[in-house]
């Protein structure tokens, strides 16, 4: 191919990229570390606000949780998975993927319905006489935190399915032939070889947690704010150019930042191995 | 495959999990009383024709849909060729520009949309129908490229060289000999470009005016004001159409795999 076509099949996708998102990004986050004064004073000023460091602490412990969350269910649940017949295992890996692909706001509206006042839960608490008046569970962290690991267990799972595949049936025989009970099969052989599929998903998790917008809007209200309802506030309704510019940098730092530590636990593993 | 119980049961538990909700709103589409709750004494399909009398979702519903179709389709064009570029001249720069195209995927929504708003309807002033374009051909950008370059990469160079030495142009090579390969990679790239787009929330958000709502924006509107089972029965309508989308993949999946058997 010669170099004029390479440029001419390039240059609209290009140009689109560098037009519309890397230099809007650039134009709008650099003034944050140069006005009034250079260096690191807007983000110092703006998290010494205990309002807003609040919401940053909340961000990272709330993604934390949640990935904490997707790993513990995600990683069981995926190996099972793995072990059953193909037929079996596509259905239920349908059955998995079909939320994945199901908007947000019909995901989120989903908890809505049974975390309400009003709600599937609380009525049905109320019916089984467990509980006198409503308890209030929509509009709290528990409920991002719920809502989040619905939203991102697919993930998690459809991630980890082929890694557990790779790892064969033969190694985990092998293992269970050898004398080891299944519990112990799964945290020394499982576990351990199925490490950097892991740590791939709940990056994968952890990033999407923390810029998720809908999810934190519809379950967690007002009061229970994150990075990305802060953001979209700042912006939309206070038409605060500065603070919604250095939180968009902040958001990239998180998810970004989260990506780059990954890379170097894996090149350190992979040294390792 | 044995004494695996408490594994089941975990698994079991997930399963559920997943699967729940969504089932739960499927039932309530179906209740008689106004609220949002079981359908405990008899069954009414009303709320599904209240979707068809409320403007602003069916206004936000035809929006998505015509959106999604001319990004993803937009899309389609664009990725291909710069996955045919990449796939011909590999290298370092090819790699640079690969990750150029991941980066809307990388990058926090409400980020995207944010610094889209500032500069193409603050500083550019593109008119709002175009904004939401550019904004969309930008989100679903990494899902195809991805997607035509791997399946580009999985063709066999071997045989459109082979049309080229007996004497085949190369556009006419690439369309009769390259392209029929590359229909399942083409096809699965749509659909998935076509949900991204149509379920993409924050670069709308912040790319809406009067009478310019996506559909999940109008949906986010409607349950902050009211608590009824409209919403339900549309999203009973949205997950029938994830549905056939996943039959259609895997239909598409499966004729690609009975060809390559073919050889």
């Amino acid at each position: 191919m010669r170099r004029s076509w390479y440029v001419a099949f390039l240059l609209v996708p290009v140009l689109a990229v560098m037009l519309f998102l890397v230099l809007p990004m650039v134009v709008s986050i650099l003034p944050t570390f140069t006005r009034p004064t250079f260096g690191l004073g807007n983000y110092l000023r703006f998290f010494s606000d205990e309002f807003n460091r609040r919401i940053l602490y909340r961000s990272l412990r709330l993604s934390l949780i949640t990935t904490l969350g997707c790993v513990v269910l995600g990683l069981p649940t995926s190996y099972y998975l793995s072990m059953l017949d193909e037929r079996r295992r596509q259905i239920l890996h349908s059955v998995i993927l079909f939320p994945l692909l199901t908007n947000a706001v019909v995901r989120g509206f989903a908890w809505i319905a049974i975390l309400g006042r009003n709600g599937l839960l609380n009525s049905l608490l109320s019916r089984l006489h467990l509980i006198q008046a409503p308890v209030q569970m929509l509009y709290t962290e528990g409920a991002i935190v719920v809502g989040s690991i619905y939203l991102f267990l697919p993930v998690m799972v459809s991630t980890l399915v082929p890694v557990m595949e790779r790892i064969g049936s033969e190694t985990v025989e092998a293992a269970e032939t050898l004398g080891a009970p299944p519990v112990a099969t799964f945290f020394k052989v499982v576990v351990p070889m199925s490490f950097s599929g892991v740590l791939i998903a709940a990056v994968m998790v952890f990033a999407g947690t923390i810029s998720a917008y809908t999810t934190p809007t519809l379950l967690g209200g007002s009061k229970n704010m994150m990075l990305a309802t802060l953001l979209y506030q700042q912006s939309d309704t206070l038409a605060n150019w500065d603070a919604a510019s250095l939180l968009s940098c902040v958001m990239i730092l998180c998810s970004l930042g989260v990506m780059k530590l990954f890379d170097v636990v894996a090149a350190r593993l992979d040294k390792r191995g | 495959m044995y004494r695996h119980r408490l594994l089941k049961c975990i698994a079991i538990v997930v399963l559920t999990f997943v699967f729940i909700p969504l089932m739960l709103i499927v039932l309530t589409s179906f209740n008689t009383g106004n609220v949002i709750g079981l359908p405990t004494d008899g069954i009414t399909f009303r709320w599904f024709g209240r979707v068809f009398k409320s403007r602003s979702l069916m206004s936000g519903l035809r929006l998505s849909l015509a959106l999604g179709v001319v990004a993803a389709a937009l899309g389609m064009v664009v990725g291909l060729f710069a996955a045919i570029a990449m796939n011909k001249r590999p290298g370092r720069l090819s790699e640079f520009f690969r990750n150029l195209f991941m980066m809307p995927s990388l990058i926090p929504g409400i980020v995207i949309g944010y610094v889209l708003f500032q500069s193409i309807v603050v500083q550019y002033a593109i008119p709002l129908s175009w904004a939401l374009v550019i904004g969309h051909l930008l989100i679903v950008l990494p899902y195809t490229v991805r997607i035509l370059l791997a399946g580009l990469r999985e063709c066999d160079p071997s045989i459109e060289e082979a049309a080229r030495t007996l004497g085949c142009p190369p556009v006419k090579a690439f369309v009769k000999v390259v392209l029929p390969d590359l229909q399942p990679a083409i096809l699965s790239a749509f659909m998935l470009a076509f949900i991204n787009s149509f379920n993409n929330i924050p670069v709308s958000l912040y790319l809406k005016g009067p009478g310019i709502n996506t559909l999940p924006y109008a949906m986010m509107t409607y349950i902050e004001y009211n608590y009824d089972p409209t919403v339900s029965a549309l999203s009973v309508m949205l997950m029938g159409l994830t549905l056939i989308f996943m039959v259609l993949s895997s239909l598409i999946a499966t004729s690609g795999a009975k060809k390559g058997g073919d050889k």
